[in-house]
């Protein structure tokens, strides 16, 4: 049975990722916003969860104007980072976790026969 | 009966509702082809051109030439669609709003790193007096 290991939120500061490609999080203006983030990092590393369920605003992403629903489970194979006009950023895709687990979050969001760790990050 | 907006007297704020989105549909429309990089490319060569194959109307195509986003909100533009333009231009969205603002970008981002601006009287018109 999969267990829920934490729920996580912060802000929606998109700027932070372009801080982070620009390399100024270490100067004197970002530091302190970052350093609230240390925390998080070790214990990510620490807990090692097998499964993240991100809840995140599509910013007009892969949704515009013809379709907006209030709410969309993705169940894609790979998420890759969008670009939204200075090309995408460049970080990792995000591989979805694989088979029957997936479909199975598709009908029941709150439990899954598995024994893995979820946690789940609110951005 | 016409629908009730009790959000209408926010102070300098223009919620994107249903009406909005029925005004800025182009204009939204345009400001996401603008994801792609050889439209980004056709619009920085001829941003005339390049809008007037939309059919907005010609104040919202005036108001995307003058980068006017406080005006292209007023016309029923999105901000999650109205920074695709601004990182067209190759600027932060910090860059972009602070542009709505009479800060610089260093005084809005420092503005925001100690928390924004107060609510006190900015929360309907007419609430400081």
């Amino acid at each position: 049975m999969a267990r829920i290991t934490a729920g996580i939120g912060t802000s929606h500061v998109p700027l932070l990722g372009r801080i982070i490609d620009t390399g100024e999080t270490q100067s004197e203006s970002w530091k302190p916003v970052f350093r609230g983030y240390d925390f998080t990092r070790q214990w990510i590393a620490r807990e090692k969860p097998d499964v993240v369920i991100l809840v995140y605003n599509d910013h007009a992403s892969a949704f515009d104007m013809k379709l907006i629903p209030t709410f969309a489970l993705g169940c894609g194979e790979v998420f890759k980072p969008a670009d939204e006009g200075y090309g995408a950023r460049q970080v990792p895709d995000v591989p979805s976790w694989p088979g029957t687990s997936r479909n199975r979050l598709s009908s029941r969001i709150s439990t899954s026969p598995s024994s893995m760790k979820w946690m789940w990050i609110t951005v | 009966m016409a629908l009730e907006k009790p959000y209408l007297d926010i102070p300098g704020t223009t919620v994107f509702d249903g009406d909005q989105a029925r005004k800025g549909y182009q204009l939204n429309q345009f400001c996401m082809s603008l994801m792609k990089a050889e439209n980004r490319q056709a619009f920085k060569a001829d941003e005339r051109a390049y809008l007037d194959a939309w059919p907005m109307t010609q104040a919202q195509k005036q108001a995307v030439l003058d980068r006017d986003f406080t005006r292209l909100i007023e016309l029923g533009g999105n901000i999650y669609y109205l920074v695709k333009i601004s990182s067209t231009d190759g600027l932060s969205v910090l860059a972009a709003v602070s542009t709505m603002t009479d800060n610089t970008e260093e005084e809005y981002a420092r503005m925001m790193r100690n928390g924004g601006r107060s609510p006190e009287g900015n929360r309907y018109i007419g609430e400081s007096e």
